[in-house]
């Protein structure tokens, strides 16, 4: 038997850990790991509330699905387009995403 | 009780990795906390009784994309992390409000081992969910695609 606030307690603390990632660090590669930490997170999150209810539905694994493709089709384009701009010597600066605010 | 228990540990364990990754200053060293932080997720989901889906976090996260990670990062000297200790020190006490949030504020709800979970496996496989893996099938094309993208412009290795 395991609580279902542990399991969220699991969650919020995967979900804080990723977004301290995002917020701290420069990195892209860094950034794109905290981003997976939070896919992660919404992982066990989701396990947990559908595990709590007794019997886990069809939707639930569907959901999995989608948490799984959209999280690793992510992280391997954005792999490959930083392999691509190391080798012709892009810089990727994170702060000039700046601009994009109005 | 001994659920619980095999939890907490779990969660230390995982909550440590995901420490790891950030406090590391090399980046290999930052794939490899991601990568027992994933562990660590699966095994939780073995604690709450969800098999299957602690096989699928196994496959996929671990295996697949911790490997990729891995591959794709051996290359890289030196990583220019900027962590500003700051955001840093918020973010952990953040979590920790988060996590007393969750111990006092969600009601007590025990999770039990659920017994129908193959008979919903395999009514997912069904047609009226078709959508969903129209969706997966786009986004592996998008995958496919960026491959070819990059073999045509960089003759790199890929």
């Amino acid at each position: 038997m395991v609580e279902l606030a542990y399991t969220l307690a699991l969650a919020f603390s995967l979900f804080s850990l990723g977004l301290a990632g995002i917020a701290a660090d420069r990195h892209l590669i860094v950034i794109m790991l905290s981003v997976e930490l939070i896919f992660a997170a919404s992982v066990v999150a989701l396990t947990g509330f559908f595990a709590s209810q007794g019997s886990v539905s069809q939707y639930a694994i569907t959901m999995l699905f989608s948490i799984f493709a959209v999280a690793a089709v992510e992280i391997i384009t954005v792999i490959a387009f930083y392999v691509y701009m190391k080798h012709y010597g892009i810089e990727f600066d994170i702060s000039k995403l700046s601009r994009m605010k109005w | 009780m001994l659920g619980t228990f095999a939890f907490l540990v779990v969660y230390a364990f995982t909550a440590i990795s995901a420490l790891y990754m950030f406090l590391s200053r090399k980046l290999m060293h930052a794939v490899v906390g991601l990568a027992l932080a994933f562990t660590g997720t699966a095994l939780a989901f073995l604690v709450m009784g969800q098999t299957i889906i602690a096989i699928l976090q196994m496959l996929v996260f671990v295996g697949g994309l911790s490997t990729y990670l891995v591959v794709a990062v051996a290359s890289e000297e030196r990583s220019s992390m900027m962590l500003k200790a700051q955001y840093f020190i918020v973010a952990l006490a953040a979590m920790l409000i988060a996590v007393v949030f969750a111990m006092w504020q969600v009601p007590q709800r025990s999770i039990v081992y659920p017994s129908a979970f193959l008979a919903s496996f395999s009514s997912a496989l069904s047609g009226q969910y078709a959508v969903f893996y129209v969706i997966v099938a786009l986004l592996f094309g998008t995958l496919i695609s960026s491959v070819l993208i990059l073999r045509r412009f960089t003759k790199l290795l890929i």
